[in-house]
């Protein structure tokens, strides 16, 4: 490509004419935007006439050409100088504004892209005509616009960091890079230090442990080094900040790494969260609910995290080597970046007020909480789609009820029980949700049953009464192909929060059954008064204590907010927590309500009519040979075929 | 007492609150379900079948034959498999390497195969898959197949 582009370099007459006729044009573009003006002396800027966004090209036209010149120019650098390059497209006009990194490379830039045809997908040809600038307003064009949405309660200060502080702090870093050991070692006085899969992570004041993402207070390691404390005390001079943090993480990322997204552990660090970043500008994404801001990081500035932003938003960094903003309009490629994370560690629980995410109040939200902890507006219908919902309001959920549950869950209901009967002596019977066992052992011996669940405690408990159970996930069936006549999944697919995982387990479901073997699946209906007959989930009101109606609470995750359910009422919205109070044996003997109930949530999402059978006919080689409603759940017979 | 389960279908309710046994459950894991488990949800794993068993403690727990049942679930077992796990859990117990011819109608070789399948139960160990080595624990009769997200091909 390269090579190609240097022979077309040597340019014939005509070729230069036309050169100079494609440069006038746009010099003429340039004037008339105002952006910048060509420059007879070289300049970190180049703009590419007859390649901007009126041409019909896409920011990721032009990135794809100038990949193939940077990779060459990593030879003409000195190796400790990555190129890198900002590209400014403007709406409407056909050119293009690249800023280099230096003006070594820009000059390679134009000596490669003179002649350069660019070839569009319905085989017109630009030739491109590029040429050094003088930027009117450098920078505008120079730096990443700054998000101008963020999380709440996230401060972002720029330019806090000088430049010569910039250089200590890196050179500080490359030191530590240059003479690195794994592990603490706090003998030798150097800092400890972990490589991981995406980045180069090192330790102050204490080892922060990925795997229990913890640190261990009994420990401390080396402090954090006086060199930082001028900043930090400036910090805190100027109300950034209202304590001194006492860990330091160092985190080096080449271009192409990342950090996965994430919340600090609430118990592990206090409110605040500062970082500092150096060298390359990037973006970082904060996820809550369904709203995605991406806020650029640029060089020599402080993000501090407080409040929302830093104990509900997750935040991270998408391992790529290039940001794009949202805006198509502004590309640049990374180079290293170094962040400066200081955290002061927390001493006992958490006592936010974010306890969806808390981990010191895991799971649990008081009545009273549940509205202030809030935030996101009216639900939506869009689809929920996190395996994060599963894990904290499905699996967590059965963890800490199992017992409790399982009090609850004796009574076979009769169809239920009748598919059993119904099936041949000898026949192997899947129940995939098993439950407390509720459906296990019912055949007296005349089926081979195997429970499985997701939760360990509910399996512990099937296993107590004398079941053969394990522990699976309905999403990947540990089970050989075809192996079972008959699978029972009750109350199963309607905690998979969206209908690719619902499918997902029903082509699990199909894939072990042999063919011509059945599967009885019941889920919860979003109609629970069907015939003017209320379902005996809405007639059994003895538990209610919520005055009825809609609910108007949201509890927000990582990636979605969902409605609280009103126990004992109609469904208004598919996706919904449906509240557990737990009681203690006592209380569910004299099924009493205490205010002082530890509520828990559990995620459903609730079926139309002719929902589940339509999920059903996603998935090849089963028939839906039944479909009824019973009790307020949508219930399928499959067969495979 | 079939017969009593099949006119009240909520008998065993009560059964099962008072005592835990009928002859085919029991609380270990048999090597009838290590028969239908497979390892193959593991990225980059083709069968994952058999999984090996490493056996901690194992148990025989007596069941009542039924020849019947055995001629049924004869057709549903993968023998080589059932035979490999036999061997790693120490009870052999004089099961033939392959499965004999008149298999449906040797009422020795179903005694055998009944043992085999019903009576050795794996109470604390492991499984392991063929293909990646990934272990799965069995503990208290539970084997835990669960597998992290980033392990699921």
């Amino acid at each position: 490509m390269v090579k190609e582009l240097t022979r077309l370099n040597q340019l014939s007459g005509s070729s230069r004419h036309r050169q100079r006729k494609g440069l006038q044009r746009l010099q003429h573009h340039l004037q008339t935007s105002a952006l910048a003006e060509i420059s007879s002396l070289p300049t970190k800027t180049v703009a590419i006439g007859n390649a901007g966004l009126a041409c019909g090209l896409s920011l990721k036209d032009i990135t794809s050409v100038l990949e193939k010149i940077e990779t060459v120019e990593d030879l003409i650098h000195d190796a400790d100088h990555k190129p890198s390059y900002v590209v400014r497209l403007v709406p409407d006009k056909p050119f293009v504004l690249v800023e280099h990194c230096c003006e070594k490379s820009a000059k390679y830039a134009v000596q490669c892209l003179t002649g350069f045809v660019f070839q569009l997908n319905n085989g017109t040809q630009l030739p491109w005509y590029p040429a050094f600038v003088s930027c009117s307003s450098p920078t505008t064009v120079i730096n990443p616009p700054t998000a101008t949405r963020m999380p709440p309660d996230l401060v972002l200060l720029p330019d806090v960091i000088t430049e010569a502080e910039e250089d200590r702090w890196t050179q500080f870093a490359d030191d530590i890079l240059a003479n690195m050991t794994e592990g603490p070692e706090r003998s030798t006085g150097k800092p400890a230090s972990t490589v991981l899969k995406n980045r180069t992570t090192f330790h102050y004041g204490y080892h922060f442990q990925y795997g229990t993402n913890d640190v261990d207070l009994q420990k401390p390691i080396q402090p954090i080094p006086d060199m930082f404390s001028n900043v930090l005390q400036r910090f805190i001079k100027d109300d950034h900040l209202s304590v001194v943090p006492d860990q330091l993480t160092v985190n080096v990322y080449d271009p192409g790494q990342g950090i996965p997204l994430h919340v600090d552990t609430h118990s592990v660090f206090e409110d605040e969260i500062c970082a500092v970043s150096l060298g390359s500008s990037v973006i970082m994404d904060f996820v809550s609910s369904s709203k995605h801001l991406p806020v650029v990081l640029p060089p020599r500035s402080a993000m501090i995290m407080s409040g929302e932003s830093r104990y509900a938003w997750k935040h991270g960094i998408a391992p790529r080597t290039t940001d794009n903003l949202p805006d198509g309009e502004t590309s640049w490629r990374r180079s290293r970046r170094i962040s400066f994370t200081f955290r002061k560690v927390r001493n006992g629980p958490c006592r936010c007020m974010y306890t969806e995410y808390c981990d010191s109040q895991k799971g649990q939200v008081s009545k009273t909480e549940v509205n202030a902890t809030l935030p996101n507006g009216p639900s939506t219908n869009t689809e929920i789609c996190s395996p994060d919902v599963e894990e904290k309001f499905v699996h967590e959920v059965y963890e800490q009820i199992a017992p409790h549950f399982s009090e609850t869950r004796h009574k076979a209901w009769p169809k239920i029980a009748s598919f059993v009967s119904d099936l041949l002596p000898g026949s192997v019977l899947l129940d995939i949700g098993c439950g407390n066992g509720k459906y296990l052992g019912s055949s007296g011996g005349k089926l081979i049953e195997i429970g499985c669940d997701r939760s360990s405690n509910l399996v512990g408990i099937c296993r107590e009464r004398g079941f053969e159970v394990l522990v699976a996930d309905i999403l990947s069936l540990p089970y050989r192909n075809s192996c079972c006549d008959a699978v029972l999944c009750i109350a199963v697919i309607h905690h998979m929060s969206s209908e690719e995982r619902r499918v997902q387990a029903l082509s699990e479901i199909a894939r072990v059954l042999a063919d011509g073997g059945l599967a009885l699946l019941y889920v919860w209906s979003i109609e629970q008064n069907r015939d003017q007959k209320k379902s005996s989930y809405l007639k059994s009101k003895k538990e209610l204590k919520e005055p009825s109606g809609e609910s108007s609470s949201l509890i927000g995750d990582a990636t979605c907010s969902l409605p609280v359910h009103v126990n004992r009422t109609a469904f208004q919205s598919p996706d919904v927590l449906v509240p557990w109070h737990l009681k203690s044996k006592q209380e569910v003997a004299s099924s009493s309500c205490k205010d002082g109930d530890k509520v828990f949530h559990r995620y459903y999402h609730v079926f139309r009519e002719g929902e589940l059978r339509q999920c059903c006919n996603r998935v090849s080689g089963v028939q839906v040979i039944e479909e009824y409603y019973d009790e307020g759940n949508w219930c399928v017979v499959l067969r495979k075929v | 007492m079939l017969v009593l389960f099949r006119r009240f279908p909520t008998l065993h309710l009560l059964f099962l609150q008072t005592t835990s046994a009928c002859p085919y459950t029991s609380r270990t894991m048999k090597l009838l379900t290590h028969n239908m488990l497979t390892s193959k949800a593991i990225k980059g794993v083709q069968e994952g079948y058999p999984l090996r068993v490493k056996a901690e403690t194992v148990e025989i727990r007596e069941s009542e034959f039924n020849k019947d049942f055995l001629v049924r679930l004869l057709p549903k077992i993968h023998y080589d498999a059932l035979y490999a796990a036999a061997k790693d859990a120490g009870h052999l117990d004089e099961l033939p390497g392959t499965l004999p011819e008149d298999a449906a109608s040797s009422e020795e070789f179903l005694k055998k195969l009944h043992h085999a399948l019903l009576e050795v139960e794996v109470i604390t160990g492991e499984l392991i898959c063929p293909e990646s080595g990934r272990s799965f624990p069995v503990q208290n009769g539970i084997p835990n197949m669960l597998l992290k997200p980033e392990e699921i091909g």
